[in-house]
């Protein structure tokens, strides 16, 4: 049952999109009925009180958790059923994931952590293809000089910068950031924030979310979530 | 890169994994030495000391018929002599062999067995009635036992093919030179006692030689017992059954008095065994800790695009190299230990000079299926922490 949406120029779209968590038989409401489209191109800001749900939307948005109740397009596919393998290229292919403690394998090198998601993707099978790709996006983010470090040989700021590296690696349409900045002091915030608005511009759709006040500068929209809805 | 590679580089760059090898590899080989040092000894008793011919001479105390008893012996094909009193052992002197000691008197013990043995120097001790006997290489006088920390050692090599004199024991007591007497007997060779406990100097003859000597010297009143030899200890239960049921009793002449503490053998078994299963559960929870720090980045993987089957995939490739690599622990180990054993060990603790180690395949093969048990284990955790991984998909973020 192949449902396709018809507007044109929206990447993700939520359709009465709702979320519980049950704790027995006590049912927690996180979303309720939310519809909303996200476009290319665009810097997108979800703010909101701590246990608002903001997690747990970019997750469902993610396709690393499922709703409760309605439907999410990316790309006009109705990616709602489909299959562990089905899901696991979408998410390899079309979605690239920043999160607060960034999320790095502790046993790689920055360089190997960018090429995982390539290594995963098949169309990036030739090594020479993966390594170009890969150091380009470490250049990108600054990092050049630091390919052969571990985890544990880099610093906050810039083991975050590989997780965006790698969030790049299959040039994916859409990146969802989760606190990206949380662990952070305000020079590799800015860092990362000027990041992100730099590949917005590039045509990807950031979806952020982030307790930080400087935030807002760099947002095309502001998504309030509260009790369950966007505001 | 590839999956593949990058699996391997991630299991060798994670250092649990080396504990966990080295910990398999230390426990496997040393349960698979211990075992074989075990089994190596009790081959080694067979083979070498309780075959040798006094472990299969039995006796027969006051038979009531005696020609029945001896007859019946002779009809039993595993018996291969039977003598009485007089072809058992007695002491002599050893007058050629004196002058080499500074005017010792130095005795040797004449025991007589049926079948021939074999000698490291000369010539075997014929099985037939001869008048030849064969000597231990290492000799040492009996009155060695006797002096605490005398070690009088005597080289017989030169006497081989040569008439040796032997005198009587009793024959030579002060103020009874009418009764000495000398007897001749040709030392056909050496046999090799090194491998043998206390057999310092114990002479075979044939007991058809022996007893032809001694009725030229002794009378012996209480010659109640009749003696016999079987050919192989293997068959000593049978022979002693089947004589019960014909209501003789058969004793073996010698105690088997282990000559290597076999009990500390024991005792060493057993701390291999609790060394084993300590090690194995040690690995085990290393390994559960391993996979508990695996999850997250477990959960990553599929984050980043890894499906379920690739997953599992690469649970299959780090069980393979996890299996490859514990047998080459083990062998590293093993080949460790041997070395240890053959340099080592032979130094501090004599008894392991003669004792060939023989790794037994029995061994090797219970190892492995405890090994490829415990691998399997591994396995079925670690695909169980997939399973949670795909279930706790909520907490990822
Ligand atoms: N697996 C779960 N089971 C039950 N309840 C959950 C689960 N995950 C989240 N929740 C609940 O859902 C609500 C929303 O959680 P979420 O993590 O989305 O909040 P958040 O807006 O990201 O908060 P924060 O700003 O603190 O990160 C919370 O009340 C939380 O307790
Ligand atoms: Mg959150």
């Amino acid at each position: 049952m192949e449902e396709k949406n018809t507007k044109n120029n929206t990447l993700i779209s939520l359709k009465n999109l709702s979320k519980s968590y049950y704790k027995g038989s006590k049912e927690i409401k996180v979303l309720n009925n939310i519809n909303l489209d996200f476009e290319p191109g665009k810097f997108y800001l979800i703010v909101g009180h701590s246990g608002s749900g903001k997690s747990t939307l970019l997750k469902i948005m993610g396709l690393i958790d499922k709703p409760t109740n309605g439907e999410i397009f990316i790309n006009n596919n109705n990616v709602n059923n489909l299959s562990d393998r089905k899901l696991a290229k979408f998410r390899n292919n079309e979605i690239g994931f920043v999160f607060q403690d960034y999320f790095l394998d502790k046993l790689l090198t920055a360089y190997e952590n960018v090429t995982v998601p390539m290594i995963i993707n098949k169309e990036y099978k030739k090594r020479k293809i993966v390594k170009k790709r890969a150091l380009e996006l470490l250049d990108f983010v600054g990092l050049k000089d630091r390919i052969k470090h571990f985890p544990k040989e880099l610093s906050g700021g810039e083991e975050q910068r590989v997780a965006i590296a790698r969030a790049l690696a299959n040039d994916p349409s859409i990146i969802l950031a989760d606190e990206p900045t949380g662990n952070l002091d305000v020079e590799s915030e800015k860092f990362i924030f000027e990041k992100l608005k730099e590949m917005s511009k590039n045509g990807k759709c950031i979806i952020m979310v982030s307790h930080s006040k400087d935030a807002i500068n760099y947002a095309d929209k502001v998504l309030e979530v509260k009790d369950g809805v966007i505001l | 890169m590839s999956s593949l590679k990058i699996t391997i580089k991630k299991f060798f760059r994670n250092k649990l994994n080396y504990l966990i090898l080295i910990l398999i590899g230390i426990c496997c080989a040393f349960s698979i030495i211990v075992n074989s040092l075990t089994y190596s000894t009790k081959e080694y008793y067979k083979d070498n000391v309780l075959n040798w011919a006094d472990y299969r001479i039995f006796s027969i105390l006051h038979p009531e018929n005696r020609e029945k008893l001896i007859n019946k012996l002779n009809s039993m094909e595993e018996v291969i002599g039977v003598f009485d009193e007089y072809g058992y052992y007695t002491a002599w002197y050893m007058p050629d062999i004196e002058e080499h000691f500074e005017g010792k008197e130095i005795t040797v013990r004449i025991s007589g067995v049926a079948g021939e043995i074999p000698a490291v120097k000369g010539e075997n001790l014929p099985a037939t009635d001869e008048d030849v006997m064969i000597c231990p290489i290492t000799y040492r006088p009996l009155e060695n036992l006797l002096v605490e920390n005398t070690k009088l050692e005597f080289d017989l090599t030169p006497f081989i093919g040569k008439e040796m004199t032997i005198v009587p024991l009793e024959s030579r007591s002060p103020g009874k030179d009418d009764i000495y007497k000398e007897f001749k007997i040709k030392l056909v060779g050496l046999y090799d006692n090194d491998r043998l406990n206390n057999f310092y100097h114990d002479c075979y003859t044939n007991y058809n030689t022996l007893a032809k000597i001694r009725k030229q010297v002794t009378t012996i009143k209480n010659n109640s017992h009749i003696y016999f030899q079987i050919d192989d200890k293997i068959n000593e239960e049978k022979v002693i059954s089947e004589l019960k049921k014909s209501g003789y009793f058969a004793h073996s002449v010698m105690d088997i008095d282990y000559v290597l503490a076999v009990d500390s053998f024991d005792t060493l078994e057993y701390i291999g065994k609790g060394l084993f299963i300590i090690s194995m559960l040690i690995v085990l929870c290393l390994f559960s800790y391993n996979l508990f720090r695996n999850k997250k980045i477990i959960k990553l993987n599929k984050i980043l695009g890894y499906s379920n089957i690739r997953l599992l995939f690469n649970s299959i490739i780090e069980t393979i190299l996890l299996f490859i690599n514990s047998c080459i622990s083990l062998i590293i180990f093993l080949l460790v230990g041997i070395h240890v054993f053959k340099n080592y060990l032979p130094d501090h603790y004599p008894s392991f000079k003669q004792i060939n180690l023989i790794i037994s395949p029995l061994e090797f093969k219970k190892v492995f299926i405890v090994l490829i048990f415990i691998i399997a284990f591994i396995f079925i955790i670690n695909i169980i922490s997939l399973l949670l991984g795909k279930s706790n998909r909520k907490n990822i973020i």
